[in-house]
């Protein structure tokens, strides 16, 4: 059976380019948030199996995003996806609980196998 | 600032730009360049007269690197162009985007999220300045219009002068008219060059 997942990206386009990724690779794309706060949201409403975040989203980042999901369902699968490659947020993104982070530009091979991973 | 320190900030903006070129041609799935074509400290109201002498309808992402060293980027395109880069962005063939609509707009966002975050990155792992990109914000007018929204901060000021960063795109087989803009910030530069000098980068 196909997973369940929530996109979480302020881009319209970004949000477009993955669903067609991750449909085309037999995964269903249940929801779409542009940030933190609908993302929470969503998560609640849709209960998807994971969930694909950016960082960089006004009024609730990725980040506040992630910490309100997990605080919720302490079992939610989220892997982080953004354009901001450092140090720092990557361990925030880890210690807060993401399960994997991807740089953009990405190669939608390195996508589908970090889902695929998470959800083994 | 003395002749030494703005060949500092010269060589860290190339460093930037080229990153942020490797990053545009992975993002766009084709061979790119961008150039700086000029770097200089510009009088406002020069810049200002200059960009309005060759106006045109265009569409642009601001975005603010903040952190320790804020700095402001703006990517302009000219109207026309935004579309092609919106089918390359979208994987689609050039020409498939006939209007301006709300993916051209996010695509530019996007373009201009994915430069600014590029260039922060090489801050903080070459430089150990800590900058993130807030979300971008994208205007649709004439390019002066654009423009000078971007010139009327005082943070960013000497002398009525701004320091400028200015880039060419060149993309292979298609010609786009897009430029990209850096405006370190008096503080910026000031960070810039202590964390330069204190790694010995000079």
């Amino acid at each position: 059976m196909s997973k369940n997942v929530l996109i979480v990206d302020d881009a319209t386009v970004v949000r477009l380019l993955l669903r067609s990724v991750l449909e085309r690779n037999g995964f269903n794309v249940v929801g779409e948030a542009a940030n933190g706060n609908e993302a929470f949201a969503k998560y609640k409403e849709l209960s998807p199996d994971l969930v694909t975040m950016d960082i960089t989203m006004p009024e609730a980042s990725g980040i506040d995003g992630l910490k309100m999901i997990l605080g919720f369902d302490p079992q939610a699968k989220i892997i982080m996806i953004t354009a901001i490659d450092q140090r720092k947020y990557l361990l925030e993104a880890i210690k807060s609980g993401a399960v994997d982070y991807i740089v953009k530009p990405f190669e939608d091979d390195r996508v589908i196998s970090a889902l695929e991973k998470a959800l083994a | 600032m003395s002749e030494q320190e703005l060949k500092v900030i010269e060589m860290i903006s190339r460093m930037s730009i080229d990153r942020a070129s490797q990053v545009f041609s992975k993002t766009i799935k084709a061979g790119s360049k961008i150039e700086i074509v000029r770097f200089q400290r510009v009088d406002i109201s020069e810049i200002s007269e200059e960009v309005s002498k060759e106006d045109k309808e265009a569409t642009g992402a601001i975005v603010q690197l903040s952190g320790e060293a804020p700095t402001k980027l703006l990517f302009i395109v000219n109207l026309k162009d935004a579309l092609k880069l919106t089918d390359l962005f979208l994987r689609r063939e050039i020409g498939e985007t006939k209007a301006f609509d709300i993916y051209v707009e996010s695509t530019i966002q996007e373009i201009g999220n994915i430069l600014a975050s590029s260039i922060a990155n090489v801050f903080a792992k070459g430089f150990n300045v800590e900058m993130s990109p807030e979300p971008p914000v994208v205007l649709s007018d004439y390019s002066s219009s654009i423009f000078n929204t971007v010139l009327m901060d005082e943070d960013y000021l000497t002398d009525n002068k701004i320091l400028l960063v200015e880039t060419k795109f060149f993309v292979v087989r298609t010609a786009f008219d897009c430029m990209l803009f850096l405006m370190p910030s008096v503080e910026a530069t000031k960070v810039l060059l202590e964390r330069s000098f204190a790694n010995n980068f000079s």
